[in-house]
């Protein structure tokens, strides 16, 4: 989400973007020996329950 | 002879320059994020030896040169000496003056230069650098290129929600550690909730929670951790409400009357509450020394029972804060609060939960943390001259099943602000703003919801 907040208007397509993540999340996981932050929100959609 | 002698030093000189490092043609792909905002890529990429090695034209980069080393053996393999001869260093970090204070600017050719506009800059740069950085064989490589970037939000936070959901020394270092990966400069720690109070205290021992709080070594070392990575940990007392923990250890002291039936308030109405709030921020303040804010929480607040107690009856007229509107009381606090933390050298940052009318006047220079576009709009709060951080629950807030994928927060921007529920009360509402330095609209959801539960990440953007 910092892209968003670094880049206030949308710089990149989402698609770029996801591939981008894929990258520097892969030598984040090196780096703080972790991987969970990889696929925390992959796949939740949270959407308002229906009356 | 002198001549053969000067002959051979300049062979050395120029041996030694073209071994630490070579330009070869080969294209690498980058990917890097967040974004940077100018970059021109070459043809080639720089290749360097073991025998290059790292510095600075600044003796206090030390511990910063030190982390990078690390960073970048950890990541590549390779480990480089840090050398204090700029002529023989392949990668040289500096802090120009010349540049905005979170601009860093990153030149690689024959060699890697890195200046930033400040230490904060310097280690955003570092991860730039390390985001850069590709193993081809037994070779490093980085690409040709020049690059400029910089923030649009000066603010780029992460909340991360400890007293509901305590976590270790180790995974705290390891979210700052995202935090600093990703430029995130702030990080805001809540450490006190109804569910426990995480810090540690001198002046009333019972406070910390019993295997859920850490140690004033602790917090040091999260200090030092934090900043050698470019990030300040903002710390936040939750009060008067979700102060359950408060109370339960010292209900004599931070309990209304009825306790019993609403424990969850501090009792606003006792001087020896705002002395021992005083105190307690005293105990904090001193280790968050990178930090300009300090946060005193604010929302929430669950006012039941609160005006049947008799000192708050007592303190109310005593302060001309009239017999009938807990509000008033409840302002009162948030005033006096800011007063406080503003004596320990800081600026008071409160979440959205003080309504627009009021006969106290809650100061402007208390920044609000807009998270439910409940209590208030945000472009009420603009428009009477308050800061606001963006702490949008939807999308930013990561709490149980309340999240969002990438693709939604890929879509969201920093001038939009909705809540999670749009039901009534009160009804939902749509409007947009205009604001006042770009013609950019501001959509805001308004929804209601008492809920806060377990871990809460949020990134929020800043807004003056």
């Amino acid at each position: 989400m910092n892209e968003r907040i670094w880049n206030t208007k949308e710089k990149i397509p989402f698609e770029e973007f996801i591939q981008h993540l894929e990258s520097t999340d892969s030598k984040l996981s090196v780096l703080a020996n972790d991987s969970e932050q990889d696929s925390l929100l992959i796949g939740h959609n949270h959407k308002e329950p229906e009356e | 002879m002198k001549t053969w002698i000067s002959i051979l030093t300049i062979l050395i000189i120029f041996a030694s320059c073209t071994e630490k490092t070579t330009l070869k043609n080969q294209k690498l792909d980058v990917q890097i994020i967040p974004t940077p905002k100018k970059m021109v890529l070459e043809e080639k990429a720089l290749v360097l030896d073991l025998n290059s090695g790292i510095t600075s034209t600044d003796k206090k980069l030390g511990p910063f040169l030190e982390l990078f080393q690390s960073e970048l053996q950890t990541l590549t393999g390779f480990g480089w000496p840090i050398v204090t001869d700029k002529d023989q260093a392949a990668i040289t970090f500096q802090i120009a003056k010349n540049q905005a204070e979170d601009e860093y600017r990153i030149a690689i050719d024959n060699s890697v230069l890195v200046n930033a506009g400040s230490f904060q800059a310097l280690a955003m740069a570092r991860t730039t650098l390390l985001q850069l950085a590709k193993v081809d064989g037994e070779e490093l490589l980085f690409p040709q290129l020049t690059l400029n970037d910089s923030p649009d939000a000066k603010y780029r936070g992460l909340l991360i929600d400890l007293a509901r959901s305590w976590h270790s020394m180790e995974t705290v270092k390891k979210l700052i550690d995202l935090a600093s990966y990703y430029k995130t400069n702030y990080i805001q720690l809540h450490f006190t909730d109804d569910q426990s109070y995480t810090l540690p205290s001198k002046k009333y021992p019972k406070l910390p929670t019993p295997g859920r709080h850490y140690s004033f070594e602790d917090l040091e070392e999260l200090e030092s951790y934090s900043q050698l990575r470019g990030v300040t940990i903002i710390p936040e007392l939750e009060m008067p409400g979700h102060a359950k923990s408060f109370i339960d250890a010292y209900p004599e002291i931070f309990g209304i009357k009825d306790v019993e039936e609403n424990p969850y308030i501090i009792n606003m109405g006792k001087e020896e509450v705002y002395s021992a709030l005083e105190e307690l921020i005293a105990e904090i303040t001193p280790i968050f020394k990178a930090s300009p804010y300090f946060h005193i929480g604010g929302d929430e607040a669950r006012f039941t029972k609160v005006m049947d107690d008799p000192e708050v009856t007592k303190y109310m007229k005593e302060n001309n804060l009239g017999n009938e509107e807990v509000h008033e009381l409840y302002r009162h606090f948030l005033v006096r609060m800011n007063e406080v933390v503003k004596k320990y050298g800081k600026q008071t940052c409160i979440w959205e939960g003080f309504a627009r009318a009021g006969n106290i006047k809650i100061p402007k220079d208390m920044i609000v943390y807009e998270f439910e576009s409940l209590y208030q709009l945000p472009n009420e709060l603009i428009e009477d001259g308050y800061t606001l951080v963006n702490a949008s629950w939807k999308p930013l807030y990561v709490v149980n099943e309340k999240k969002w994928e990438p693709k939604t927060i890929y879509d969201w921007n920093l001038w939009r602000f909705q809540n999670w529920w749009s039901r009534s009360p009160p009804p939902k509402i749509r409007f947009s703003w205009k604001k006042p330095t770009r013609s950019s609209v501001l959509k805001c959801v308004r929804g209601s919801s008492r809920k806060k539960v377990n871990l809460q990440v949020c990134a929020n953007g800043f807004r003056s």
